[in-house]
Parts: structure tokens; C-alpha cells; sequence
């Protein structure tokens, strides 16, 4: 017990490094970019005029004048600390912000997830029989695997929202009840999940198919098990690592897509909050923001290599993925 | 029974060649007049004439400045497919040097740090860059080029790492080796012409996904403004006159589909054949 649990530890070191110093150097190059991009905030306090005395002054007091790794260690400290800065946007404290649109992004992406890696790996695993139904689920998977995110969405509200007026539009509902917050999330969940579905399918499907002429898959069926049994029993535990993986990387398109549906349907998310902010270019709300991102989409992938590699050890990071 | 079952197996083969020849030439036919409308001059803006419904002389109809449809989404084709045809060379361009590195090195600790720092890009999705550099410098061509370039270059990276750190165990390596083939020679005439193929195919998938992801950081506005719409930007602004006329979105929805399909034929239909 003590063999294996010492080595899960250094299974978990080894995925996490990698990904706590690419975090650390990200953010060195993001505080960098962010402090020699030409103008900073006393070009905000003296629009017009002030003589350079003044504005010398306010630097030195500002503390802008100090060298780059003081302000950086500096900048490290408050933001380890919790002290993220304040938006030039909306003058409001960056955390505050955050806290304030992070529940809805969270409940749309793991809801989302969940939806999308359970119907995707059953639609994949159903696509490997050959019936009527798999044909068809092949012709929905390809129409959602060539379709962009935003395309889906705009689609689903014309369908749901324009034409037969179940679910509304967009936006979020100003009552406090479960029910009716679930009735606005319902189209955003399914336009974020769609395509993942497409894309866990067909991988499914391909990982499913690579493993089925194993050869100890015809020993199952020299024993006499069921189709149904050999696909899920057998040939599934063998394809749940690599799926897996591929979860994780799909955490990042997860991450990027709230960003666009948030988008679509008027959401009060970290995604549209992210957009806004870059658009404004508002540098402290885009910089913490960036570092929650990058951290967010990396964690979720050294996760899932993680548990990938204990599902199957014989793993290494460089297995191909197939294609489109 | 033999027969039969051979010749199945050669019909199937030639039905997937087939689909790769119709996909290829739909794909030269869209750039192909993508290139013809974008050279002429910008469609004129009218507004007496907004939302006309398709005739002879608006094939398509006309959007909400009175342009032509079908001259708008073609010229929107040019800037999407030139995107992401050119990310996806750049991304070739830096990568495959990279991978062939890693591939040939000794060093154990040079190759683990370039596939280590390729494992980290690829968990990078192409939208959070772009975010970055229209924040940090403006939106535009800038950002989705290097966006989508950056995306690209893990894939290639780990491709040309792996075809050729399996081409370099033949012995028709070692053996030129044996005769005095300098390294340079032997990447030039022996690794690359081999692994070129699978790159290519896999090339064909990324312009696909490329031009996925470029309508979608187009839509979001992080791409090139009007007039230079892309496909995103033709759908972010049909958008808000839905009830007008759904056109424009509907035929760029089309094009789109039909383009990403047509690119990722062209690499199944291959391993098809194979």
C-alpha cells in the first residue's frame, strides 16, 4: 500500500510541475508585456494636461518607477494574497468581479462536461454497431463536428427560442427559483455541449473500433459473450484512458467556448467578462483573468493525464489522437 | 466468395477517392471565386436596396447595407480560407524544424523540454490567445494569425516527432549513414520526403479546424473589421437582423460546413485508401 500511494504521489508532482512553473512563467511574461506596453494609469489621471513634475511625482508615488522584478515580486505578492487589482472597466475590485460572474460560467461548464462526456462516450460506444441508429448518430455527429460553437447556438435559439418560444433567448432569469434559472442555462448548456458530444463520439468510436480487433477480444466472443457485453465489459475499460485524455483537452475548448456562448446569450459570465475587458483593453481584469484561464485549462489537463495514466499505466503523453 | 469480398474492398476504395477528388475540387472552386470577388471592387453600399430577396441580379439577395450576398460571403471565404491556410503553414513552418530537432537529438533533456513545452502550448486554446493579443495590442490579423498559429504548432511538433523518430530507426537511415550522408542529407532526402505525407494530410485537418476556430474568434470581433469580413463577422452582424432576412447566415453556415467538410474528406478519404 505504502509502494503505491508513494507513487501516486510522484504522479501527481510530475503532472502538476509542469504546469505550476508554465503558470509561473506565464505570468512573469504577462506582467511583463503588461508593464513595457507603452502608457499606463497616469495617462488615465492626467488626460490632458499636468506639467511633468506632477506626473513624475505621481510615478515615483504610484510606484511605476521602481524596476521590473521589484514590481513584479511585488504585483506576485498581492496577487498570491488575493489582492488582484481593480478594473479599469467597471471600478470595481478584479476579485470582486470575478466572484460575482463566477458561479454561472462554473454551472455552465460543468454541466456541460458531464453532459457532454457521458452522452459523448455512449454515442461513440453505440456508433461501433452497426444499425440504423448508428448511421444516423454518424450524420449528426458529422453536422456538429463542422459546425462552429457560435453557429450551433444561433440554430438552437432560432429553433427553441424564435420559432416555437419554449426557452428564452438569453440572459439570466431574474427569479430566485431552480427551475426557471435551469430554463435559461438549458440552450447555453446544449450549445456548449453539442460539439463536444460530436468530437467524444467520433474519438470514442475510433478508440472503441482500434481496440476490437484485439485479439483478446476474440477470445471473448470465442467464449460466447453477448456484443453488448464484449463492447462494455471488455473493450470499454481499455478505451476509458485515452477518452479520458482527451476530456481533459476538451476542458480547454470548454473554456474557450463559454467565452463564445456567454457571448451569444448575453450571459453574466467570467467568458463575456473576459471579452469585454479585452476589448476595452482593461490590463489588470484581462491579467488576472489570463492567469485563471491558463491555470483552469491546464489543471483540468494535467487531471486528466493524471487519472488517465492510473486507469492505464502504460501511458505516455504522446499517444496520437485521430482526426477530424 | 474470394472475388466477390476483393472486389467490394476495391469498390469501397474507389468510392472513397471519389468523395477526396469532388471534396478537393468543391474546395478549388470556393477559393477559386473567393480570389475573382475579392480582387474587384468592394460591393457598394445601397440601403435603398437592403434585404432584397435572391433575384438575377443579387443571386443571394442583399444584406443589410444593400451588398450583395453572394459577393460579401464569397470575398468573406477569401479572408477565412487564407487565414487559416496561412496559420497552418506558419505553424508547419516553425514546428517541423522543431520536431525533426527532438527527433534527432541525443539529448534527452532537449527533447523533453521541446515536447514538454508542446504538451503545454496544445492545451492552449486558440481563443485565449487571441483574447491576450487584442489586449495587449489590438484586434485584428495580428491576433488570429498568431492565435491559430500557436495552436497549430504542438500538433505538428509531436506528428514530425513521432514519424520521424520512427524513421530514423530503418536501416536505410543507418545505412546512409554508413555511406557518409551528413546529417542535413539525410533529413533532406531521406526523413522529409517521407514523413511529408501524413503532414500534409493531417495539414488538410487543421485548415479545417483552423477555419473553425477563425469564424468563431471573428464572430467574437477579435479578427479583422469590416470591410474585410470574415465568415464570423458576416454572421455577427446578419445576426441582429434575423427577422429580416436569414439568408446570409444560413448560406455562410452552408459554406462553412461544407468547406470543413471538405477538408477533413480529403485526409479520411486517405486513410481510407491506405
Amino acid at each position: 500500500m505504502q509502494e503505491s500511494s508513494r507513487s501516486l504521489f510522484r504522479l501527481a508532482i510530475l503532472c502538476l510541475l509542469p504546469t505550476a512553473l508554465f503558470l509561473w512563467l506565464f505570468s512573469i511574461l504577462l506582467f511583463a508585456l503588461f508593464v513595457w506596453l507603452p502608457g499606463d494609469i497616469t495617462g488615465t489621471i492626467f488626460a490632458t494636461e499636468g506639467d511633468q513634475q506632477t506626473i513624475a511625482s505621481i510615478r515615483v508615488a504610484l510606484e511605476l518607477e521602481k524596476p521590473f522584478p521589484q514590481r513584479y515580486i511585488a504585483w506576485l505578492y498581492a496577487f498570491l494574497q488575493g489582492d488582484w487589482g481593480k478594473s479599469e472597466l467597471y471600478g470595481l475590485p478584479v476579485k470582486t468581479l470575478i466572484a460575482q460572474r463566477l458561479p454561472i460560467s462554473l454551472t455552465l461548464s460543468l454541466t456541460s462536461f458531464l453532459l457532454a462526456s457521458v452522452l459523448g462516450t455512449t454515442i461513440g460506444v453505440w456508433m461501433t454497431k452497426p444499425s440504423a441508429t448508428s448511421k444516423a448518430l454518424a450524420i449528426f455527429v458529422q453536422l456538429f463536428i463542422a459546425l462552429p460553437s457560435f453557429l450551433v447556438a444561433i440554430a438552437l435559439i432560432l429553433v427553441f427560442a424564435v420559432h416555437w418560444q419554449l426557452l428564452p433567448t438569453g440572459g439570466v432569469s431574474p427569479e430566485q427559483s431552480w427551475l426557471s434559472q435551469a430554463r435559461y442555462l438549458l440552450l447555453p448548456t446544449l450549445a456548449l455541449a453539442l460539439p463536444q458530444i460530436a468530437i467524444l463520439a467520433r474519438f470514442s468510436e475510433a478508440a472503441m473500433r482500434e481496440i476490437l480487433v484485439a485479439p483478446f477480444i476474440t477470445t471473448a466472443r470465442a467464449k460466447g459473450l453477448t456484443p453488448n457485453k464484449i463492447l462494455i465489459r471488455q473493450a470499454l475499460p481499455v478505451a476509458a484512458a485515452p477518452i479520458l485524455a482527451l476530456s481533459g483537452m476538451q476542458c480547454a475548448f470548454l473554456i474557450s467556448g463559454t467565452v463564445i456562448i456567454e457571448s451569444v446569450f448575453s450571459l453574466p459570465g467570467l467568458g463575456s467578462l473576459f471579452l469585454k475587458a479585452a476589448l476595452a483593453r482593461d490590463l489588470p481584469l484581462v491579467l488576472a483573468l489570463a492567469i485563471i484561464f491558463a491555470a483552469l485549462t491546464l489543471l483540468a489537463n494535467a487531471i486528466a493525464e493524471m487519472l488517465a495514466k492510473i486507469l492505464d499505466p502504460r501511458r505516455t503523453t504522446y499517444d496520437e489522437i485521430p482526426a477530424l | 466468395m474470394a472475388i466477390k469480398v476483393m472486389r467490394k474492398r476495391q469498390g469501397y476504395r474507389h468510392k472513397a477517392t471519389q468523395q477526396a477528388q469532388v471534396a478537393f475540387i468543391a474546395l478549388l472552386i470556393i477559393l477559386a471565386s473567393s480570389c475573382i470577388f475579392i480582387i474587384s471592387p468592394a460591393p457598394s453600399i445601397a440601403i435603398a436596396e437592403r434585404f432584397l430577396q435572391p433575384s438575377s441580379a443579387h443571386w443571394l439577395g442583399t444584406d443589410h447595407y444593400g451588398r450583395d450576398n453572394l459577393v460579401m460571403i464569397l470575398r468573406g471565404g477569401f479572408w477565412s480560407l487564407t487565414i487559416a491556410f496561412s496559420a497552418v503553414a506558419l505553424a508547419m513552418l516553425c514546428a517541423i524544424p522543431l520536431g525533426l530537432i527532438a527527433a534527432r537529438t541525443t539529448k534527452v533533456f532537449l527533447q523533453r523540454a521541446l515536447l514538454n513545452a508542446a504538451d503545454i502550448l496544445f492545451a492552449f486554446p486558440a481563443i485565449l490567445t487571441a483574447l491576450l493579443i487584442t489586449a495587449l495590442y489590438k484586434p485584428g490579423l495580428l491576433a488570429v494569425l498568431v492565435a491559430i498559429t500557436l495552436l497549430n504548432i504542438p500538433v505538428f511538433l509531436r506528428l514530425t516527432f513521432a514519424a520521424a523518430k520512427n524513421l530514423y530507426r530503418a536501416p536505410f537511415i543507418n545505412a546512409a549513414r554508413a555511406l557518409g550522408a551528413s546529417d542535413r542529407r539525410i533529413v533532406r532526402r531521406h526523413i522529409l520526403p517521407n514523413i511529408l505525407t501524413p503532414l500534409l494530410l493531417h495539414a488538410s485537418t487543421q485548415v479545417a479546424l483552423a477555419i473553425l476556430v477563425e469564424s468563431a474568434l471573428a464572430y467574437l470581433g477579435l479578427s479583422l473589421p469590416p470591410p474585410n469580413a470574415s465568415w464570423g463577422v458576416i454572421v455577427r452582424e446578419a445576426q441582429n437582423f434575423l427577422e429580416f432576412s436569414k439568408i446570409p447566415i444560413i448560406a455562410t453556415a452552408s459554406l462553412i460546413f461544407a468547406t470543413v467538410i471538405a477538408c477533413s474528406t480529403i485526409a479520411r478519404a486517405h486513410s481510407i485508401h491506405k
